[in-house]
């Protein structure tokens, strides 16, 4: 019998530690379990053969912690510690009815970029490894455990998936609140793992029993897969130094028995359990079904800790990230301003978006590599679900695959192409899918013809093996401008596919393209979609009117009981805008740290002041005051760093003003915290002083390369490299990119951060040491003879 | 987890009486608070002090003579690791992108409390009757970095609370404290974390 056609079908049992049996049997903390595969092979099958007596149909290989990462530095290769334990269990297994190996995967101790140093694709070749050699070896599953963190889960999967036909367990590690480590929640878990198409998901360790009641309806909401439960013998205690388990076989028992009959496929043990907790589990529970053909009617997306559900209440799609016609967005997207388009992608969260419209395709733009990059920015900062938008392929897959969550791709359309490139990636990575109801005969005239190519894509993504569910058709709102009847087209298509309980989104305000006035007829249209059925508008969600339409429809249509969302949203905000006639010129609102009053100055004095003037006569004057008296002492970092953000906001609003060239004309700076260091405060500080300086200051981030901050020297023919280090383990990685920059480049070479000093910095060879953020400005001023 | 503005104050390089500063680290401090998850682990461990370092249970030594004098007459230690969680990064990026002023608050504000969290830890551990020493960090005085790799094994941060090392011996989530406390019969101590401290230079310095 294949494991693959009992899951769900019939109840089956996991095994419980090993790590705990192993201790018994002398195992040193700091000792690497997966090393008795050699040493105490016997030990190992034993433990083996104990579980499979016990009722266990499944065991778990001893490779846990079995990665190129824990063995680097020693002799000991990953493969054969991976075949060695597979072997083991093999032989465990042997002769017996329903027994399976599954190849263990656990955390690679690693926290994956940016938040960690660990890059997602090697993360996916750590595991790809393990896959393989597991494979070869002869496991009949792999179960992916103990996951913390929904990012490392998704590489692990991946490489399952790329590199085997077997079937895929992954469950995660919750804590009582159903959070993991990371922050992320069960339901978004959920739902990015089986749009990854695991076979089964669920939790282990962390959590006893009682505790895994809690999460179990949870998970049981979020996917139609079999649910998978190896918990601890209860919540840790510590008692003399040890950690103890104190639930017993029998009461872990009873436990297991109420989580198998809410819904459980496969039970099992983790930290502190014992083949007599698994003896006791498969005794009381032996009789009870598995607790699979479940059916998950939801649609929704979600990013690592935030799921929308798309259907029962109108999602506001956030469209601003979209260079065309935004020469600002697309200047910053050829420069490579990444926390320009993660701004724009918070002010659109503040101001109600529930997902980000991702697109980065602009002339002059590597979309590919920048929609890579776009996705890292955003996902760092914001956990807004995104929409990926893009008809360039690569780029798609790219960004598909560095999304942590499950995505909404934006989109696929009845063209022949379309449908053979976008549909096999939307499969495999679980993208709940726009479908544009156009194809190689163009836009259809009537809503018969749309609903017609509607058809034609649900029926081929269900060749695919994608649901219907998962599909979200787009309308195609056509401008009104040119053809009356183009609004009510649109409207026809989206209550057709309300009967037919088929998800929609509409880019909404295309419908007034070429007419004056725009907002009017927007927001009419916008009212008029949402009672039509529509389920996602792509808006501007800055825009008053469309907001207003919005919590409007809410409280009418009876989605905001009792108008509570619509009064918080409305009881507060001033009757009239409020009108504010600042007397404060620039130089007094940036001096005094004052953002909103900057921007205002700022722009009074461009209606009688070229922009330079600004910048040299308020802007730079204003700066200087602030930064001598920092230096004096007489103002300290707050002020000074209050008085940054309003110069910049004043900047913001030149640059404008001018078309949005205002940074790139200025002397080039690159900055970088070096190598192997993810601490980045000072040198964003650094960052910002100098752009408000009028600097073209050309960011390479965090934990960069030599080579790296080398090319980008070369590239730019730079005169200033800025380096930032933290601690004293960095500051080699310093020296190195200080040595090969000397090699190729004639620049001078800034240091700072917390460790360095004056001497310390000319003996790894800097030109410069700058204590302070002002200090590096007023060495770049030198370097620049300003 | 109490929220000491005073000490936020001073890691943002503020004066105590500053107005404009208290406002903006009590802003921060407010869109912190919801993405603090605060998890640790503290384990009790016997405890030989030597000239140049420390053995501990199951063989480990961590070697530093400033460690070593730090912990003399102490007869056991807690090790100590805790974290306030990546949603706590992922939010002093997300402030630190929308204003600087806000970014270098946040990054105070989350050092002020996890200080905060481990004195909370530390008060309620069960030290068998011992009196309690002063936190002491890998980073302290002679005790290198490196020693990180020690406690880490010891304690297993990683599966237990999520805290990992990168190649360059830093913490991430970076907003984590690991420590050495010793354990002894009396609780007369010198010295306190700052003057234990050969960094002289440190900004952070407290007299």
């Amino acid at each position: 019998m294949e494991f693959k056609n009992l899951l769900g079908k019939e109840l089956l049992f996991f095994d419980g530690a090993m790590g705990t049996m192993l201790q018994a049997q002398g195992l040193q903390p700091g000792e690497l379990p997966e090393l008795w595969n050699f040493s105490h092979g016997d030990v190992i099958r034993k433990v083996h053969e104990a579980y499979l007596a016990a009722g266990a149909n499944i065991i778990k290989t001893n490779t846990f912690g079995a990665n190129r990462l824990k063995f680097a530095g020693t002799d000991v290769k990953t493969e054969a510690v991976i075949q060695e334990a597979v072997k083991l269990a093999k032989a465990a297994c042997a002769g017996r009815e329903k027994a399976f190996v599954a190849l263990d995967l656990g955390p690679t101790g690693k926290l994956l970029a940016p938040y960690g140093d660990l890059p997602f694709e090697e993360a996916v070749n750590i595991y790809a490894e393990i896959v393989r050699s597991g494979c070869k070896a002869g496991a009949d599953l792999i179960l992916i455990e103990t996951m913390s963190d929904t990012y490392e889960a998704k590489a692990a999967l991946l490489a399952a998936k790329e590199n085997s036909d077997l079937p895929v367990i992954v469950t995660m590690t919750f804590d009582e609140n159903g959070k993991l480590l990371t922050g992320g929640d069960a339901a978004a878990a959920a739902l990015m793992l089986e749009g990854l198409e695991a076979d089964a998901i669920g939790c282990n360790c962390g959590l006893g029993p009682a505790q895994m009641l809690k999460i179990l309806p949870k998970l049981r909401s979020y996917t139609s897969l079999p649910l998978v439960f190896n918990p601890n013998a209860g919540l840790p205690v510590e008692r003399d130094g040890k950690t103890c388990f104190d639930v017993g076989p029998e009461e872990f028992a009873s436990l297991m028995y109420e989580l198998v009959s809410q819904g459980a496929s496969i039970a099992g043990g983790c930290c502190g359990t014992t083949p007599q907790h698994i003896e006791a589990m498969t005794a009381k529970c032996q009789a009870l079904p598995a607790g699979g053909g479940r059916q998950c009617k939801l649609t929704a997306v979600s990013s690592y800790g935030k799921v929308v559900e798309i259907g029962r209440d109108p999602v506001i799609i956030g469209e601003r990230i979209n260079p065309t016609g935004k020469p600002r967005l697309k200047e910053a997207l050829q420069q490579g301003d990444l926390d320009y388009v993660c701004r724009l992608g918070l002010e659109q969260v503040s101001a109600g978006a529930h997902i980000l419209d991702v697109n980065v395709g602009a002339a002059g733009v590597d979309e590919p590599a920048m929609a890579a990059k776009a996705v890292l920015a955003l996902q760092a900062v914001t956990d807004t679900p995104l929409q990926i938008d893009t008809s360039n392929y690569a780029a798609m897959e790219k960004a598909l695959r560095l999304y942590n969550g499950r995505p909404l791709l934006n989109s696929v359309s009845g063209k022949a192409e379309s449908l053979e490139k976008v549909l096999p990636l939307a499969k495999k990575y679980g993208a709940v899918l726009v479908a544009l109801t156009l194809d190689d005969d163009g836009i259809g005239a009537t809503a018969a013809e749309r609903i017609a190519v509607a058809e034609k894509i649900i029926g081929k993504a269900a060749d695919y093996g994608i649901d219907s569910k998962n599909i979200i058709v787009d309308p195609l709102a056509l401008t009104i401008s040119t053809g009356s009847d183009n609004a009510k087209a649109a409207l026809a298509i989206i209550g057709e596919m309300r009967r037919r309980d088929v998800l929609t989104v509409m880019g909404v305000s295309n419908i007034s393209f070429g007419l004056p006035g725009r907002d009017a007829v927007n927001g009419a249209f916008f009212a008029m979609a949402l009672q039509a059925g529509l389920s996602c508008g792509i808006i501007n969600p800055q825009s008053k009117v469309m907001m207003d339409v919005y919590h409007g429809y809410r409280a009418l249509s009876g989605l905001d009981a009792g108008c509570k969302e619509y009064v918080e949203k409305y009881a507060s905000a001033p009757k009239t805008a409020a009108f504010v006639l600042s007397e404060m010129n620039l130089y007094d609102a940036i001096v005094r740290g004052l953002a909103g009053e900057s921007a205002r100055a700022a722009q009074e004095a461009l209606k009688t002041e070229a922009p330079l003037d600004v910048i040299n006569k308020y802007m730079i004057p204003a700066l200087d005051f602030v930064g001598d008296g920092f230096e004096k002492k007489t103002m300290f970092l707050p002020q000074l760093l209050m008085s940054a953000d309003a110069a910049k906001s004043a900047f913001e609003v030149i640059r404008e003003a001018v078309g949005g060239s205002g940074g790139s004309d200025g002397e080039v700076i690159i900055i970088a915290t070096v190598q192997g260091d993810i601490h980045d405060i000072g040198k964003n500080i650094v960052k910002v002083l100098l752009e408000n300086y009028g600097y073209r200051v050309i960011d390479l981030g965090k934990d960069v390369p030599p080579e790296q901050i080398v090319r980008a020297a070369v590239e730019y023919k730079a005169k200033l490299v800025g380096l930032s280090a933290l601690m004293t383990t960095t500051v080699s990685a310093m020296e190195a990119t200080i040595r090969e920059l000397r090699q190729t480049s004639a620049c001078k070479i800034l240091v700072g951060g917390a460790v360095l000093t004056e001497e310390y910095a000319a003996a790894i060879g800097a030109d410069g040491y700058a204590p302070n953020a002002v200090s590096a400005v007023n060495y770049a001023n030198r370097i620049f003879a300003r | 987890m109490k929220y000491n503005r005073a000490e936020a104050l001073r890691y943002m390089g503020a004066e105590k009486d500053d107005a404009a500063a208290g406002v903006l680290a009590d802003t921060v401090y407010l869109k912190l608070r919801n993405e603090v998850q605060a998890r640790h682990i503290l384990k009790r461990s016997s405890c030989r002090v030597t000239e140049t370092g420390v053995e501990l249970d199951g063989g480990v030594t961590l070697q530093s003579k400033d460690l070593a004098r730090h912990l003399q007459g102490c007869s056991q230690v807690l090790l100590l690791a805790a974290t306030l969680g990546s949603r706590v990064d992922i939010a002093v990026r997300r402030l630190a992108l929308t204003s600087v002023a806000e970014g270098a608050a946040a990054q105070a504000v989350a050092a002020a409390l996890i200080e905060s969290y481990c004195d909370e830890v530390q008060s309620r551990a069960e030290t068998g009757g011992l009196a309690q020493r002063p936190r002491f960090s890998p980073g302290y005085g002679d005790w290198a970095l490196e020693e990180q790799q020690k406690l880490f094994g010891m304690l297993d941060c990683g599966r237990k609370i999520g805290l990992t090392l990168t190649d360059g011996m830093m913490m991430a989530p970076t907003k984590s404290v690991t420590a050495v406390i010793g354990l002894a019969a009396d609780a007369v101590c010198a010295w306190n974390k700052c003057m234990n401290c050969g960094n002289i230079n440190c900004p952070f310095r407290e007299e």
